[in-house]
């Protein structure tokens, strides 16, 4: 018998094999059993998390939507870095990493163009990915990306003693290299929820649904699960995006080429949630009149920062514009 | 009062005594006093940490052991080992999507020098994959082993004086 807290997660679900790798990242190919579209679809999830909860298990599972819809899916897993791996950058990831990821899974799936989902920070780089991209991308999908830094609401104070640069954090990151997976998570926890025991009560209040705390204890696991941070894209986040807020006023640099927002001509569509505590509609709304997309949604529907990852079904609205757009 | 409200109740104040705790926690946290006491810390912290990273090397050195860095260096030169064989697998995936057009399509040699522009350096120009092709088409003509030898030198011959 397994003890409380020990389920299996981390491999992910659904069937899937390899069709790269470098260093600690893969892509990861999920066949559909029933292929109804010509455009597959290319995960890209944070940097700050591990992407399995895209698939976190039996009827939890996104990834398995998709599928069961008809769509041939890559995801692109970061990995679990290590202190070898504190001189990544962000040109690094962005086109050693996922532009080479999605140079593969074209030429893996045979496809004239894809579709590019990103997902919280994940999403993030996937803007800025498709704003230097030379490959067809037909869709962008963007879940909650933090992309306007200008209006930060929460920790203000903070937020001004970096832009003044009262708190110079470089120093420290360089020291680390690397940043720690623990440390991560309780920055995250302080910027969100420092004391947390509303989940227990709702895990007390339906403990005798299997099925919930089944989903419960995945969801909790991964929640804890969270990976180191390489602490040279760290710097670039801090002070490039965050500080600075380079992305929104197309000033960012990615391996000296400029990233021009307006750039981006796919297909766009943005959504964020109500309840979501980590991203706010105000660091996400502003890329809508940035873009040169001619067809582009904003949709905010009710939940909270990964509500949708774990439905396990495509929400109506995302399964007719992935129809529709395919 | 049954289970049922009981537990509803318990939910309700449970979330409104997080969220009162929390924003409680946040306000502190965003103070600005508080904001100077963390950079004084992590100031002190850094210089604490240089410190102790002065004196592993130093350890490291009189004791002749590595130091994580030495073992990151190690590590780096496996993923640079492995880009380099990436690279490779690249190039060599495009030459077999170069042959298989050509194949199918005699002179598409055209359409992958455009799909492949930026590694286009590393290639052979159009004329002379036309070369190798007639010299491979003329061997596979020759069936006997003296022509087909005698072919071979012929052509390494054109392509030594074209």
């Amino acid at each position: 018998m397994k003890k409380w807290g020990q389920i299996d997660s981390g491999s992910g679900q659904t069937s899937r094999m390899t069709i790269w790798k470098k260093n600690k990242a893969t892509l990861w190919y999920y066949p559909t059993a029933m292929k109804k579209y010509r455009t597959p679809l290319f995960l890209i999830y944070s940097l700050i998390n591990q992407p399995y909860i895209l698939d976190l298990g039996p009827g939890i599972s996104m990834i398995n939507a998709f599928t069961d819809e008809g769509y041939d899916v890559y995801l692109f897993d970061f990995g679990i870095p290590g202190y070898e791996d504190k001189d990544i950058t962000l040109d690094n990831y962005i086109l050693d990493y996922i532009q080479n990821g999605v140079k593969r899974a074209l030429r893996h799936s045979n496809a004239a163009d894809i579709s590019i989902i990103g997902y919280c920070l994940g999403g993030t780089l996937a803007t800025i990915y498709t704003a230097v991209a030379k490959e067809p991308i037909k869709n962008l999908i963007l879940f909650a990306p933090p992309i306007d830094f200008s209006h930060i609401t929460f920790f203000n104070n903070w937020h001004k003693a970096l832009q003044k640069e009262k708190i110079d954090l470089n120093e420290i990151i360089d020291l680390y290299g690397i940043i720690p997976a623990n440390v991560m998570e309780a920055g995250l926890r302080l910027l969100t929820s420092p004391i947390s025991f509303s989940p227990y009560l709702s895990l007390l209040d339906r403990a005798d649904d299997k099925k919930y705390v089944d989903k419960w204890q995945r969801f909790n696991n991964w929640a804890k699960n969270h990976v180191p941070f390489v602490g040279a894209t760290l710097k670039s986040l801090l002070n490039d995006l965050l500080k600075d807020n380079k992305l929104i006023q197309n000033k960012l640099f990615i391996r000296n080429n400029r990233v021009e927002l307006s750039n981006i001509k796919a297909n766009l569509l943005v959504i964020s949630t109500d309840g979501d505590q980590i991203v706010p509609e105000e660091l996400i709304k502003p890329i809508m009149p940035k873009v040169s997309s001619q067809d582009k949604t904003y949709k905010r529907v009710k939940g909270g920062h990964v509500t949708l990852a774990i439905k396990g079904y495509l929400p109506d609205f995302l399964a007719e514009w992935l129809k529709t757009h395919s | 009062m049954s289970n049922e409200h009981a537990t509803d109740s318990l939910k309700k104040l449970g979330a409104q005594a997080e969220q009162k705790i929390n924003n409680f926690i946040q306000d502190r946290l965003n103070d600005k006093s508080f904001i100077h006491l963390a950079k004084a810390g992590i100031q002190n912290h850094t210089s604490t940490l240089k410190k102790l990273r002065q004196y592993n090397d130093l350890l490291a050195l009189q004791l002749n052991i590595p130091t994580k860095d030495d073992i990151a260096n190690i590590a780096k030169m496996g993923i640079q080992l492995e880009e380099k064989i990436d690279l490779i697998e690249e190039k060599l995936s495009i030459l077999v999507d170069e042959l298989h057009l050509s194949k199918n399509y005699g002179n598409a040699s055209t359409i992958v020098d455009k799909r492949y522009s930026n590694s286009k350096k590393s290639f052979n120009s159009p004329s002379e994959r036309q070369k190798k092709l007639s010299m491979i088409m003329s061997l596979m003509n020759n069936q006997d082993k003296d022509s087909l030898v005698e072919a071979i030198k012929s052509n390494v011959r054109g392509l030594k004086e074209g």
